[in-house]
């Protein structure tokens, strides 16, 4: 709390739209749990009514991460009492608790009810989708050694709702994990036509086509090399698109380091890069410091 | 806003209130004055003097440069480290061009699409309690 309200306010602000709190290490998340409690109990004049129900979200998976699961049923039936049970996110807070508190399978059997007798039939697209989303990642649990049943779900609910990048993300991502390049690419490429300024898909992307270029070469096929340059080629256009879209994304500029690396006749695009993450050692926060030092320092 | 910004602000202000009051003044005395000739020459009397429209050029221009001056360095706040040091570019207003003004997020360390690539919705709850769990366990 050094740097003021104004400071925190946009902090949480920034975690809470971006979900980063879904990504956090296990310290981190605390550290966060105990400064959104404090900033909660804080009178802050400039806290506007959406902000404080988005932070009494966050906190309550913070909550759950925490296994503070007593407090998370008081947050929930908090809202619930003020906004009754039919929302997208109080179903998913629901679901969530009956998780923690009995098991998966009484989650799953809660949403597929739901969707059979209400969702199904009702005119509120989001909480089809939010619940059919959770019931995805809670049946890729219970099927572990069926990526192809998580995919073919995945498939059905894009059908559904073609538009949504998150499921386009997630899909991109399994056939990635399965080591399927090409359909990873058309997953990602999918998202980047519904936002054209992703530059964070685009870096994805690139990452994909370099690692499919790197196993062209240690195939060692006959007339590979080609091909290898067509797909290193392919990866540098996306990785200076992120760039283009975002001057100083540390991803974007490492892939184009380390793909001009692998091509001879990039000398130029190298050396920008390099400055560029010089660049970053000295104005960006200390996390992407510390990396492009230690980017720069391997590639040299 | 610095002492210099508040200053010339002030400065401003009273020359322009002064400007304001000087012309009242001057129409007021135009009011009162009952032998208007109509000729040319004297018409041009009547025009408001250059001295009030030089004081309201001069006022503007004071304020001007004092609202610039009071603008601050922009700041950022990094969002993962709590106790990383303040950032800034060293310029005073945000940037329009995309590939500068996405640079805000890159130097607090947020990802803009966060709420798409961290797949929020698609978390796995049971294995980020047991990893948060083990965590806890060691401290």
């Amino acid at each position: 709390m050094t740097k003021g309200l104004t400071g925190t306010r946009e902090r949480f602000q920034t975690i809470v739209l971006t979900k980063l709190y879904t990504q956090l290490e296990p310290k981190a998340l605390l550290e966060l749990h105990d400064d959104l409690e404090l900033y909660l109990h804080t009178k802050d004049p400039e806290r506007n009514d959406g902000l404080e129900l988005s932070l009494w979200d966050m906190m309550f998976y913070l909550k759950v991460y925490l296994s503070k699961d007593i407090e998370a049923t008081v947050i929930y039936n908090n809202l619930r009492d003020k906004f009754g049970e039919h929302s997208p996110n109080l179903y998913l807070m629901k679901v969530t608790l009956l998780q923690i508190n009995k098991n998966d399978t009484v989650a799953i059997n809660f949403i597929n009810n739901s969707i059979d007798q209400v969702l199904e039939f009702d005119t509120d697209p989001y909480s089809y989708l939010l619940l059919s989303k959770r019931l995805i990642t809670m049946q890729n649990n219970v099927k572990t050694n069926k990526p192809d049943d998580t995919l073919r779900h995945i498939m059905e609910l894009i059908e559904k709702f073609p538009i949504d990048p998150e499921l386009w993300w997630y899909a991109g991502e399994k056939y990635f994990e399965l080591g399927l390049f090409d359909q990873a690419i058309y997953c990602f490429e999918e998202l980047v036509v519904l936002m054209p300024f992703n530059y964070v898909a685009f870096a994805k992307i690139s990452e994909i086509l370099y690692l499919k270029a790197l196993k062209l070469d240690k195939k060692k096929i006959k007339n590979n090399k080609e091909l290898f340059d067509i797909v290193l080629q392919e990866a540098l256009d996306n990785a200076l698109r992120s760039v283009e879209l975002s001057e100083l994304y540390l991803k974007g500029w490492t892939l184009i380091l380390l793909i001009t690396k692998q091509m001879n006749d990039k000398k130029q695009f190298f050396d920008i890069a390099r400055e560029n993450l010089d660049k970053i050692t000295r104005v960006s926060n200390s996390s992407d410091k510390i990396t492009a030092e230690y980017i720069l320092n391997k590639v040299n | 806003m610095s002492i210099l910004s508040k200053v010339l602000f002030g400065v401003g202000i009273i020359q322009l209130l002064h400007a304001g009051f000087s012309s009242y003044e001057f129409h007021q005395l135009l009011k009162s004055s009952t032998n208007i000739n109509e000729s040319s020459n004297e018409q041009k009397l009547y025009q408001l003097p250059n001295d009030i429209k030089l004081e309201v050029f001069i006022s503007l221009a004071i304020l001007t440069v004092s609202i610039f001056l009071s603008f601050n360095k922009l700041k950022y706040y990094p969002i993962n480290n709590k106790n990383d040091e303040i950032i800034t570019e060293g310029e005073y207003l945000s940037n329009i061009q995309m590939s500068k003004a996405s640079n805000v997020d890159n130097l607090v360390g947020s990802d803009p699409t966060g709420y798409i690539t961290y797949l929020p919705n698609m978390v796995d709850i049971q294995a980020k309690r047991k990893e948060v769990a083990e965590y806890l366990k060691t401290i």
